[in-house]
């Protein structure tokens, strides 16, 4: 039970926007604001997004643009995400907990909640993918790597919602890898990394690192980027990629792990991601889950 | 304290209509609890055990942590909804003749879900079983024998389609 | 893949009335299964008694502290808030909510609201209101001021001197008395000590020794995590007389207790149990009844206490966490001459199962082995943390993974091979435990000989179904192989402290109720008596009714713990049966004119040797009820325990190890368990492989996390991680039936021994895989990454 004094359930995305303020929590799938109270400080009522027409997952202009009302198991299927960057976002969406929370939860809210330890921000920020905030003032894009700013903390005003996450179509032939590690098969991220890398006549010629719940936001590993370009992608290249990602994290220590082991792991997340993408390790099977 | 019951949620439990009046904060298991649906549990409450779990418009999700206000125009399925005229539908037959319920409570979430994953996929392999149960919690019985009920119950099912409640 | 792999065929029962088992060894489905599956509001938390209240806890935020001054008048003043509670409300009786017979070997060391809290979750005061929400929110207006006191979170910090003491000595104990009571050492927190000798002389076993080796092992604690959370319905009817509907294992010693504490006389009780969401011994207590019933008796309304999540976490009850060494003195061959155990339990804030749970760590192990000369220390010490109390296994976990870690560890020093040096030590049939007096022998007489021991025949078809003898694929780049194996035995009741049994009556149709004080707690106890029934009156399941359990119909039991539902109440009910078999036979003889020793019961009929006869139950039955032979067929049968036969098991599992990540994963497993026999295979295959699913998640994954103030730092499912399906191995489970004499149909027990095994058996496959012992519970990644490198840096990768 939500200790809530109204709930709304706007039709149209106008009468959305005059409903938010301060007090007034959105709620897609709820997976997050049900379970997690930081959600609900100060909230006095909800919005659920439920019967926006935001269900939208398709490509427009290079930008596979995925609505608010998406669900992790819509995306974890679509072929249109599969096909980007060896589906390194679909294999995210595919171990945001079980069937029945994936049925639920969506990948926008996955954002919104701003976790360190989310499953999909790492692919997206590999991705280059950007925000489309709307608020009364009109719609702002912001690039994710921007929205970031905390945990649970986000560039996001009280007023505004996100409408879509847009993932700009990677060039052909862009690889991607995703690794994650939990305490069980069916468990929150201890760690998690997702990579994409570019080759162009045996040269790194793109390549983003991403490392999740190393840091209070998904953490791209610059250092660790910029080592790779114009190197071939080899065993000596990554590793060294995934020294570079334990040289940036900054983990805490919690119920989960210590910081140390987190520091570790983001070292050995970082690689394996790495080696998938650079044709070194076969990719992992987490879309049999989807 | 917010005064109790100001949304009115209409909504299809098992084949049977309901108009309730809720606090709107409450949540669909709390909502079907309240109106003496009581195959699924509360266990975890967070959505980590899937034990609340039921079929909404097709879709199976944790009750838990769904609100009410979700089911407003829906078709909820639960446990009890698969029964037909005091039969047992086949996934809970199967579970039944096979061991796969002990102390039971996690059982009628276990048959919801693999009642979804049949939906989907009338011929899953072992894997594809686990995948699915993978969010389900069992405390009794080490999950050998739920595995087997779903893939049992998907044999008997191929070889004598029902199309089931819920099922287009 | 998944195998079971069903039992040989049952052979017949040895002089028996010749005729192979029917029901008994089928592997039937449960008879209360179809409620189970269809989602029927079987449960307790599925009762609603009209005009109920809903009762709430208010529980202590410090981990020691007394309750200077408690004011519950804005609580009181809240709309629709009916009752609030504290220490100056209740009877102020000392008792223990162990559920135990009586006199409990425990301190009475508990109030049912006591002024002096000593734990994060201890009780201040209870509320009842007219919904869940008020109640909740009326916890939030008492006024409670604390003061707080020092506290203490290692056991062996709270024995030292100057530690805060917990607990005063108690001088209320029935069986105890005046004297220091139970409480062995109140001044040093120690709620219970025991030392033993067994054997010869120790000191000169050790001095006789080649190899002396020890080790010191040390296990979390772990929470039991029955999907139902504890739950009591409480009224006081019209009679005045309280009814108590609880999720429990033990509605008889609750009904005993609760008197004590209420000074209610037992006759004005009667609590009931309905379908049992899992127990797995959090439920072996009293827990919520008092506080359900002293909220009705104020209230005069029906009052439910239903615990959450986050209270089954913060204020029930848990396994005690335990420090064991070990030493022992052996032979170059493999020999084992001395066998040495001390172990200290972490009783938490109560020490119900202190005494007990402690004893067992070694009671329950150490003669699985023979030695010349044993020593066993235990201490069960008072700390603020959670009380740990009743959980599978019941202290032997924490002993076997201590016991059978130290046995590999002793192969290792020897050179041998783990199997074999198990082989040469381990008891046989015919032997005497070695541990374990009768304690109504005046002089030091063993409790029991082992008659049954199907132990060999374990070790032998798990090691061939494991392939033991083949060389594994070990891996030589990241990932890395092992094997290891553990075995261990259980009992099967509590030797001299059982009773249980049931009362079965005919109806018109020739059908049976069984009621029955054993409570099925999810086990299926419910099936497995029916079974026993069936066969004894030759008739098929479904003739059979149960009942259980409720104090006012059912006959008295001892309840479902101890491995003795199967064994003691079966045994009971075999016995009512066979009494219930003889009045039908007797009126058949009348009816018929034939001699009573040519009729037998099969098919549902009565028959004759030569075939005359076949008469159909429900004519016998009609005959009773309403023809000229007028009586209620019916009989009660009971059984105690007088030695607790042990099953055994032995396991054998192959895991993978990431060594970068240190991750285990299990791969295969195989369980070999001698039950004795399987009155439903189906029924025990399905103990075996959940209780391995326990003991897996206790080997890598469960435990309760408390920060340095004692509060729990996981208390729900999010971070308490219990196993889903995903993390089981492939699993093979073997049914090996060596049937024990004095055993129903010759069965003993399976539902705790085989959670013994994995947490050992997983450590000692980890020290094959990598030469890395990991002597603490859970196995987690980090602690196989520091043993890595302390043992000089993980593997480096081999040549693909
Ligand atoms: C049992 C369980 C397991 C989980 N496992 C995982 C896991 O493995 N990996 C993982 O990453 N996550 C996991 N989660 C977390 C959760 O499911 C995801 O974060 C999910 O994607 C959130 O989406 P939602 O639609 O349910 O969000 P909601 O709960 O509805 O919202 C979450 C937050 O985002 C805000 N919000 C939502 N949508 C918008 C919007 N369009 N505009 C502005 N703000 C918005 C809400 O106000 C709220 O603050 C798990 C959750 C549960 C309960």
């Amino acid at each position: 039970m939500l200790s809530v004094d109204a709930y709304h359930r706007p039709r149209s995305l106008e009468q959305a926007l005059a409903l938010l303020a301060p007090e007034r929590a959105v709620v897609a799938g709820g997976t997050d604001l049900l379970v997690n109270p930081r959600y609900m400080a100060g909230v006095r009522e909800v919005v659920d997004l439920g019967s926006l027409p935001l269900a939208f997952l398709e490509v427009r202009a290079g930008q596979v643009r995925i609505g608010a009302n998406v669900t992790m198991a819509a995306v974890a299927r679509s072929p249109l995400v599969r096909g980007l960057a060896d589906a390194i976002l679909s294999r995210g969406a595919a171990v945001c907990g079980s069937p029945n929370i994936r049925n639920m939860a969506t990948l926008v809210g996955n954002v919104a909640a701003a976790l360190p330890s989310a499953d999909t921000p790492p692919p997206l920020l590999a991705l280059d993918a950007w925000v489309l905030l709307r608020g009364p003032a009109g719609a702002r894009r912001v690039a994710l790597q921007d929205f970031f700013l905390g945990p649970a903390r986000a560039d996001r005003r009280p007023d505004e919602l996100i409408e879509c996450v847009e993932v700009p179509v990677p060039p052909p032939g862009t690889a991607g890898g995703f690794y994650k590690v939990g305490r069980t098969a069916d468990d929150i991220a201890t760690v998690n990394a997702a990579c994409v890398l570019r080759v162009e006549e045996g040269r790194i010629v793109a390549a983003r690192v991403v490392v999740g719940a190393v840091a209070p936001v998904p953490l791209r590993v610059a250092d660790a980027e910029a080592a790779l370009l114009g190197r071939a992608p080899d065993e000596a290249a990554v590793v060294e990629a995934g020294r570079l990602a334990v040289a940036a994290a900054q983990p805490i220590s919690d119920q989960r792990a210590s910081a140390e082991h987190r520091r570790h792991l983001a070292g050995v997340c970082a690689t394996r991601a790495l080696r998938q993408a650079a044709g070194l390790a076969p990719h992992g099977a987490e879309l049999a889950h989807a | 304290m917010p005064d109790g019951s100001t949304l009115p949620v209409r909504c299809t439990v098992n084949g049977r209509e309901y108009h309730w009046r809720l606090a709107p904060g409450t949540t669909l298991l709390e909502a079907l609890r309240a109106a003496q649906v009581r195959g699924p549990k509360l266990v975890c409450g967070t959505g980590d055990c899937c034990a609340c779990g039921v079929i909404l418009d097709g879709r199976s999700v944790n009750a838990c942590c769904t609100l009410a206000g979700k089911a407003d125009g829906a078709t909820v399925l639960t446990a009890e909804g698969l029964l037909e005229a005091g039969r047992l539908h086949p996934v809970q037959a199967a579970f039944a003749e096979t061991g796969a319920a002990q102390c039971g409570f996690c059982t009628p979430g276990f048959v919801i879900r693999a009642y979804a994953l049949l939906q989907e996929d009338p011929d899953p392999d072992e894997a594809a079983v686990r995948a699915a149960l993978g969010g389900n919690i069992c405390r009794c019985t080490g999950y050998v024998k739920p595995v087997e009920a779903v893939l049992e119950a998907a044999r008997r099912m191929r070889s004598a389609p029902a199309p089931g409640p819920g099922a287009p | 893949m998944i195998t079971t792999t069903a039992p040989r065929p049952a052979p017949t029962e040895p002089g028996g009335p010749g005729s192979a088992l029917r029901v008994v060894g089928a592997p039937l489905p449960r008879v209360d299964g179809r409620a189970l599956v269809a989602g029927a509001p079987v449960y307790t938390v599925d009762l609603d008694l009209p005009d109920m209240l809903h009762g709430k806890i208010l529980h202590s935020p410090l981990a020691h502290a007394r309750v200077a001054a408690i004011d519950v008048t804005r609580a009181l003043a809240l709309p629709g808030v009916r009752a609030v509670l504290t220490h100056r409300d209740v009877p102020p009786t000392r008792h223990a909510t162990a559920g135990v017979p009586f006199p409990e070997l425990s301190p009475y060391d508990t109030r049912l609201l006591d002024p002096h809290l000593r734990y994060v979750g201890d009780w201040v005061a209870l509320v009842a209101a007219e919904t869940e929400a008020l109640a909740e929110a009326a916890l939030a207006l008492i006024d409670v001021a604390y003061e707080e006191l020092p506290a203490v979170f290692d056991p062996v910090a709270a024995m030292a001197e100057g530690a805060p003491q917990l607990h005063d000595p108690d001088t209320t104990h029935p069986r105890f008395g005046a004297t220091p009571g139970p409480v062995y050492d109140a001044r040093h927190n120690v709620a219970a000590h025991e030392e033993i000798w067994r054997g010869g002389d120790f000191a000169a076993a050790i001095a006789r020794a080649d190899r002396v080796v020890e080790g010191t092992y040390r296990t979390q604690r772990v929470a039991h995590c029955a999907l139902e959370p504890h739950v009591s319905i409480a009224q006081v009817d019209g009679y005045d007389r309280l009814n108590i509907w609880s999720s429990t294992q033990v509605p008889f010693h609750t009904r005993r207790q609760l008197a004590r504490v209420l000074g209610w006389p037992v006759s004005r009780i009667r609590v009931i149990k309905l379908r049992v969401g899992g127990g797995f011994g959090g439920k072996q207590e009293m827990l919520l009844e008092p506080a359900a019933a002293a909220l009705a008796i104020a209230t005069r309304r029906p009052v439910r206490l239903l615990h959450t999540r986050q209270e089954e976490f913060n204020a029930s009850r848990f396994r005690h966490p335990m420090t064991i060494r070990m030493r022992s003195g052996v032979t170059q061959d493999g020999t084992l001459l001395a066998l040495e155990m001390h172990a200290v339990a972490d009783t938490g804030a109560y020490g119900g199962h202190g005494l007990t749970v402690a004893q067992a760590a070694g009671h329950k192990t150490l003669c699985l082995y023979r030695a010349q000369a044993y020593h066993f220390v235990a201490d069960a010490v008072y700390t603020n943390a959670p009380v740990s109390g009743a959980m599978r296994g019941y202290g032997a976990p924490q002993g076997y993974f201590a016991l059978e870690s130290h046995m590999d560890e002793v192969a290792a020093a020897l050179g041998l091979d783990p199997l074999a040096l198990r082989r040469r030590n381990h008891v046989r049939r015919g032997d005497d435990d070695p541990i374990n007096l009768d304690p109504t022998a005046p002089e030091p007489r063993s409790a029991r000989r082992f008659r049954s021991c199907g132990l060999p025949e374990c070790l032998e078809r798990g090691a061939a179904a494991i392939g033991w003898e083949r060389p594994l694929e070990r891996g030589r780049g990241v990932v890395r192989r092992g094997r290891g194996l553990a075995i261990a035995m259980q009992g099967s009741g509590v030797a001299g402290s059982e009773l249980g049994g049931a009362s079965i009556k005919m109806n018109d149709d020739g059908s049976f109720n069984v009621m029955t004080g054993a409570t099925d707690i999810g086990q299926g106890s419910d099936t497995v008596l029916a079974q026993i029934a069936a066969e004894t009156l030759g008739v098929g399941l479904d003739r059979i009714v149960m009942h259980s359990s409720d104090t006012d119909i059912d006959i008295f039991d001892y309840g479902s713990y101890a491995s003795s539902t199967t064994f003691v109440s079966g045994t009971g009910v075999r016995r009512a049966a066979a009494a219930v078999r003889d009045q039908v036979l007797r009126v058949a003889a009348a009816m018929t004119g034939q001699p009573l020793a040519e009729l037998d019961l099969a098919g549902g009929c009565v028959r004759s040797r030569d075939g005359t006869v076949d008469l159909p139950l429900a004519e016998v039955a009609l005959e009773t009820l309403y023809g000229t032979r007028r009586q209620q067929v019916m009989a009660s049968g009971h059984a105690s325990c007088h030695d607790s036969p042990p099953p055994f098991h032995a396991q054998f599992v192959e895991i993978a190890v990431d060594c970068e990540t240190g991750q285990i994963r299990v791969e295969r497993m195989v369980n070999a368990i001698d039950l004795g026999r399987a009155v439903n295979p189906r029924l025990a295959s399905g103990q075996v492989e959940g209780a391995v699913a326990m003991g897996l998640g206790y080997a890598l994954s469960e435990e309760v996390l408390l920060d340095d103030r004692g509060r729990v730092r996981n208390p729900g499912f999010v971070d308490y991680k219990v196993l889903s399906c995903l993390d089981m191995p492939e699993m093979t489970t073997i049914l090996v039936e060596d049937p024990e004499p004095t055993g129903p149909y010759g069965a003993k027990s399976c539902g705790e021994v085989p959670i013994n095994t994995p947490a050992p058996a997983v450590a000692n496959a980890l020290y094959d895989a990598l030469g890395i012992r990991v002597r603490s519970l859970p196995i987690t990644p980090e602690k196989v990454l520091a043993a890595l490198r302390a043992a000089g840096g993980p593997p480096v990768p081999g040549p693909a």
